[in-house]
């Protein structure tokens, strides 16, 4: 559940601030994109699968340290900040984990949102 | 054999990997009256499943949904391979060069590889291209490519059309040449058999026999078989092995073809979609390092312009003006290793001060180029978020990649189990048979003793032609026991 959370709010955030709760859809596209990074978050090489849920559930409650409370349920803009803080870490463990989840989201999200048709 | 209920209990031959190089030594085999068994890991799913390059082709038929990364104390990688009945071939570009000379001569004189040289090699380019077909482009190549053309044209650097196993009789856009387009009706018209999502776990040897333990859709299988071909490519054979206690030389020499890309964004749409996949590679460089223009949908425009968080929403604005190159070079080696109690291979991999140097080298050189061919603004995708947009800026980039300054990649993976007569460096014979082992062999791109410098899908079709007709040759010579009795007759009726 504490993952689900967190993957979905993550997402929520980075699409917002690629503009794209301006389009129209906007939420059923989030939602299929929040799908797709857990699938992908599944099919990771196995002895990553544990260690990538424990890493995104203790990036979603660092949050309480700085901000009070749990990334999840933090304004967007906190939000934001929160995933700036450890994109641009020292510590290689955050900006790596920062790294993936942004891949996915952007692979995502840019798939959602210029699709093509089947050949 | 696609009913997963009759999954044969005993085979002659069975090969583990439906890739380009156990489709090409399964057809080979199963042409010339072998009883063949092609057991692979993914799905048998069409080769336009879903549109390639995208979200939903990488969850279809890439290993481990596409996210492959390698661990590094400085520099990583991530890695890409298929994961389905044709292996890489389904959904790689296709891109087709026949091995450099250079390269077939240091396999030969650095590997000891017995009876390889470039003429030898010639008629199993030809097999194979005879089946898996390798065309020019029929249409004007698209913008983007035309652009590296142009750039390299006016540099003076030497840039060529690269041909692609595709074929452009049926439609303009071209036929794919995938092994389940090409090999693979073959040996399935030969007699052969196909199991696919069948995921192979170890390899015991058991009263002169081989016994494959696996499972298929969850359950577990076991074949036994007289003679296996390991083709699980080049992570996940030296993986299979380790597993199964042959450890000689195996997994430790990874060599691959590390990239680095950069977005580059034109004035003038250069990205349209419904054009050809760009063709076109800068060989001014190589051996050393070669470039080219990569799929460029928005996607894989936004991967790339990760490291340029503050100009991502530049992929709303520009996307048709934009489009992805690459630089790649042969440098960084790497290792494979199990992890007790897990089934995914995990690969390390090392790049020293002048891998890293070379690189940053070819960075620079490949947005020479592209400001020669008249980009406005390059975003190289590496740390730091530095944006060009003159060639006065190229000078700034740094002159090494080192640390964690790159985001690298690598399609082209080489080398675990390297072929030649080198006690202190091989792992199999010169024709695949694993030293010191009985009735077993390779035939996939792990054997490779280097990387090929140019795209390998050619190479390792020919190499697994080579030794799988050296297989048959063996066995008329009474050393394996195919179905026929006729030697000659099984080498003619595997000749392609
Ligand atoms: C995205 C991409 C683009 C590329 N572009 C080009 C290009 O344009 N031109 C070019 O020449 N090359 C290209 N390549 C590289 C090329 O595809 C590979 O070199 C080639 O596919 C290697 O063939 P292989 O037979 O060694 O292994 P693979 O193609 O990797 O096939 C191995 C197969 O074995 C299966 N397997 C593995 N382990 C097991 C097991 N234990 N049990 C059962 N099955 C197993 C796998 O699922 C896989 O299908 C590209 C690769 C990628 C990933």
């Amino acid at each position: 559940m504490a993952f689900q959370a967190t993957i979905s709010a993550l997402t929520g955030a980075l699409v917002r601030d690629l503009g794209g709760d301006a389009l129209p859809d906007a939420s059923s596209k989030r939602e299929a994109v929040s799908a797709f990074v857990r699938s992908q978050c599944e099919g990771v090489p196995d002895y990553l699968r544990l260690p990538v849920k424990i890493a995104a559930v203790l990036f979603d409650y660092s949050a309480v340290l700085v901000a009070g409370r749990p990334f999840h349920n933090l304004p967007h803009d906190k939000q934001i900040r929160h995933i700036h803080a450890w994109r641009n870490s020292n510590l290689l463990p955050r900006q790596t984990l920062m790294r993936f989840f942004e891949t996915l989201i952007l692979m995502g999200w840019y798939s959602e949102r210029y699709p093509t048709e089947q050949p | 054999m696609n009913d997963p209920t009759r999954a044969p209990q005993r085979v002659q031959v069975a090969i583990i990997g439906a890739g380009p190089g156990g489709s090409v030594a399964a057809t080979t085999l199963a042409e010339a009256g072998h009883d063949v068994l092609l057991i692979e890991a993914g799905p048998h799913l069409p080769v336009d499943s879903a549109p390639h390059f995208r979200r939903d082709e990488m969850m279809q038929k890439y290993c481990n949904g596409g996210i492959t990364p390698s661990f590094a104390l400085s520099t990583s990688m991530a890695y890409l391979e298929g994961c389905c009945v044709g292996g890489g071939s389904e959904i790689n570009r296709g891109l087709y060069q026949r091995t450099p000379d250079t390269v077939v001569e240091t396999w030969r004189r650095d590997f000891h590889v017995d009876g390889i040289t470039c003429e030898t090699m010639v008629p199993h380019f030809e097999a194979c291209e005879a089946v898996a077909r390798v065309s020019p482009l029929r249409a004007p190549a698209p913008p983007s490519s035309l652009r590296l053309q142009e750039g390299a044209n006016r540099l003076g650097w030497r840039c060529a059309e690269v041909p692609r196993l595709v074929t452009y009789d049926d439609k303009p856009s071209g036929k794919k040449q995938s092994m389940s387009a090409t090999f693979l009706p073959r040996f399935l018209a030969a007699g052969g058999g196909l199991m696919p999502d069948t995921r192979v776990h170890r390899l015991r040897r058991i009263g002169g026999r081989w016994s494959i333990s696996g499972t298929r859709r969850g359950r577990t299988l076991d074949i036994e078989a007289d003679t296996i071909f390991v083709a699980g490519g080049a992570i996940r054979t030296p993986a299979l092995l380790k597993r199964s206690g042959i450890r000689r030389h195996v997994g430790g020499s990874l060599r691959f073809h590390p990239m680095v890309k950069v977005v580059a964004q034109f004035p003038e749409e250069i990205n349209l979609p419904g054009m050809p996949d760009p063709v076109h590679s800068v060989k001014e460089f190589e051996p050393r390092f070669s470039m080219g223009c990569s799929i460029s949908a928005p996607p894989l425009l936004a991967l790339t312009m990760a490291e340029h968080p503050d100009h991502m929403t530049e992929v709303d604005r520009h996307w048709r003006h934009m489009a992805l190159y690459y630089v790649q070079s042969t440098g960084g080696i790497g290792s494979v290793h199990n992890v007790p109690g897990f089934r995914d291979p995990l690969v390390r991999v090392q790049f020293s001060r002048s891998d890293m140097a070379e690189l940053a080298e070819g960075l620079k050189r490949l947005c020479e180029c592209l400001f020669a061919a008249g980009a406005v603004t390059i975003y190289p995708g590496i740390s730091g978020g530095v944006v060009l947009r003159t060639t006065g800026g190229v000078r700034g980039l740094p002159d090494t990649l080192r640390g964690n300054r790159a985001t690298l990649s690598a399609l082209h993976l080489f080398a675990t189990c390297p072929m030649g007569e080198r006690g202190d460096r091989c792992a199999v014979d010169s024709f695949g048979k694993v030293h010191g082992v009985d009735d077993l062999y390779l035939a996939d791109a792990s054997l490779l003793p280097s990387p090929t410098v140019v795209n390998p899908q050619g190479s390792v079709m020919a190499i697994a032609h080579r030794n799988a007709l050296h297989f048959l040759e063996r066995a008329a010579h009474g050393a394996a026991k195919p179905r026929s009795s006729d030697g000659r007759t099984l080498i003619a009726r595997s000749n392609l």
